[in-house]
């Protein structure tokens, strides 16, 4: 027997859904450049901003928030996949083991976009705030960086959309009207996550933010 | 004979050089780098006074654009045979390649940049930052299709 439970608090729901509008905006305006860069720079600070949330959320917010929660050995994820081919998988109220190899991976890919984009130069009129601070190898540097890997951002984007649609299709596991409602039916046998509260979040978004402004308004003054 | 030999190959060396009254590639790339950074760096100063991120000075922003305008087929110069190859993040063989298509886009960049010389002594901020936009769209259509990331 299932009961409904809530497992995702609203800093998480609220985190994935401005991420995900976050990156589109960054996207496009990255790509067209010139002055559309003026907002591609306000939308990657509040990437920059949301993904520091997430990294604190991970290690002092929601059970099924931290990082102790999902990211486990590799012993684990591979016995997590086999599980997945045979038809069988185990019940995880959070994250499962793949999934979070995933936001890991996403996180640290993300993390590399926005630092390396503090520091880019696109050679017309466009610098990033911090790219006065470093010598223009570093510049240049970054600025490759920046280019490629958001290539590989957008498959790992597309692998993450492929996924959760297989469950969806294939497993006959809705993951994606969790991550907009919170709540999911859980066996009888799992206790329910505890959730921390929001105002916790709140504190630690406004935290976040602050260093984020000081950081490129203030320090590169 | 040796020696004979040595100046014969020489005097052919200077010969074909003469012949080519060319720059070594590599001296090639070197400028043209060197021209795109001075235009660049003429160009980040306009585009720090239309963005507000330095105080609007004419005269300063009218001496930035008629450097840009008149660096502005420099460059272009410096794109020869044999310029592909060495330090440099010109995609391959820019002119001997792409010749018309890459041509057009110099050409491109050196009427907004006349126009942006114009506009600047006019002296107006608002002309001034929509053709400092418009100049920018150039170098990076152009900057998008022939330098390597
Ligand atoms: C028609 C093509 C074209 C146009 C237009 C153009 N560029 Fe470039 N630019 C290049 C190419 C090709 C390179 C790479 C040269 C190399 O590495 O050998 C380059 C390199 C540069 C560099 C780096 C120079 C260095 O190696 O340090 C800067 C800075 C630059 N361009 C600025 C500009 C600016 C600013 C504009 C417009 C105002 C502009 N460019 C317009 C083709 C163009
Ligand atoms: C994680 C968030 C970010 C994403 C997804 C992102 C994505 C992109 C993309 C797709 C491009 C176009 C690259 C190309 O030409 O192919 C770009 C360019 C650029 N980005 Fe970002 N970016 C992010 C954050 C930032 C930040 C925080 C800054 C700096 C404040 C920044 C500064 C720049 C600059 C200066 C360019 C122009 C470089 C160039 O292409 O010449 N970006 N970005």
């Amino acid at each position: 027997m299932t009961r409904i439970v809530k497992v995702w608090d609203l800093p998480v729901r609220l985190f994935h859904w401005s991420l995900v509008l976050l990156v589109v905006s960054s996207f496009v305006t990255g790509k067209l450049g010139g002055t559309w860069l003026e907002w591609h720079f306000r939308s990657g600070y509040c990437i920059l901003a949301l993904l520091l949330f997430r990294v604190v959320w991970g290690l002092a917010g929601s059970q099924t928030a931290r990082f102790s929660d999902f990211v486990h050995g590799p012993a684990r994820v591979l016995a997590y996949s086999r599980s997945l081919l045979g038809g069988r998988t185990p019940f995880h109220a959070g994250h499962n083991p793949m999934g979070g190899l995933m936001i890991v991976l996403m996180l640290v890919l993300l993390l590399v976009q926005a630092t390396t984009g503090l520091f880019a130069d696109d050679d017309i009129a466009a610098r990033g705030p911090l790219a006065d601070k470093a010598p223009g190898a570093i510049v240049s540097l970054f600025t490759t960086v920046h280019r490629i890997n958001i290539n590989v951002i957008l498959a790992c984007v597309a692998l993450h959309i492929c996924a959760a649609l297989f469950y969806l299709v294939v497993k006959k596991d809705n993951l994606i009207g969790p991550m907009i409602t919170g709540s999911k039916p859980v066996p009888d046998d799992h206790p329910a996550p505890s959730l921390t509260s929001p105002a916790r979040a709140a504190i630690v978004l406004a935290a976040v933010a602050a260093f984020v402004v000081w950081l490129v308004k203030f320090y590169p003054r | 004979m040796k020696k004979l030999a040595i100046a014969v190959l020489g005097l052919a060396g200077v010969v074909s050089f003469s012949a080519q009254a060319q720059l070594k590639p590599e001296d090639a790339i070197k400028n043209r780098q060197a021209a795109m950074k001075l235009v660049g760096y003429n160009f980040g100063s306009v585009g720090a006074m239309v963005n507000d991120r330095k105080p609007y000075n004419k005269d300063e922003a009218i001496r930035n654009a008629s450097r840009i305008d008149a660096l502005s087929s420099q460059p272009f110069e410096f794109f020869g045979a044999g310029t592909d190859k060495g330090d440099t993040k010109a995609k391959g063989g820019c002119l001997e390649r792409h010749g018309a298509k890459f041509t057009a886009a110099s050409e491109k960049f050196q009427a907004e940049a006349a126009k942006l010389a114009q506009v600047a002594r006019a002296g107006d901020m608002a002309a001034l930052k929509a053709q400092f936009n418009a100049t920018a769209g150039t170098c990076k259509a152009c900057h998008d299709d022939f330098r390597e990331k």
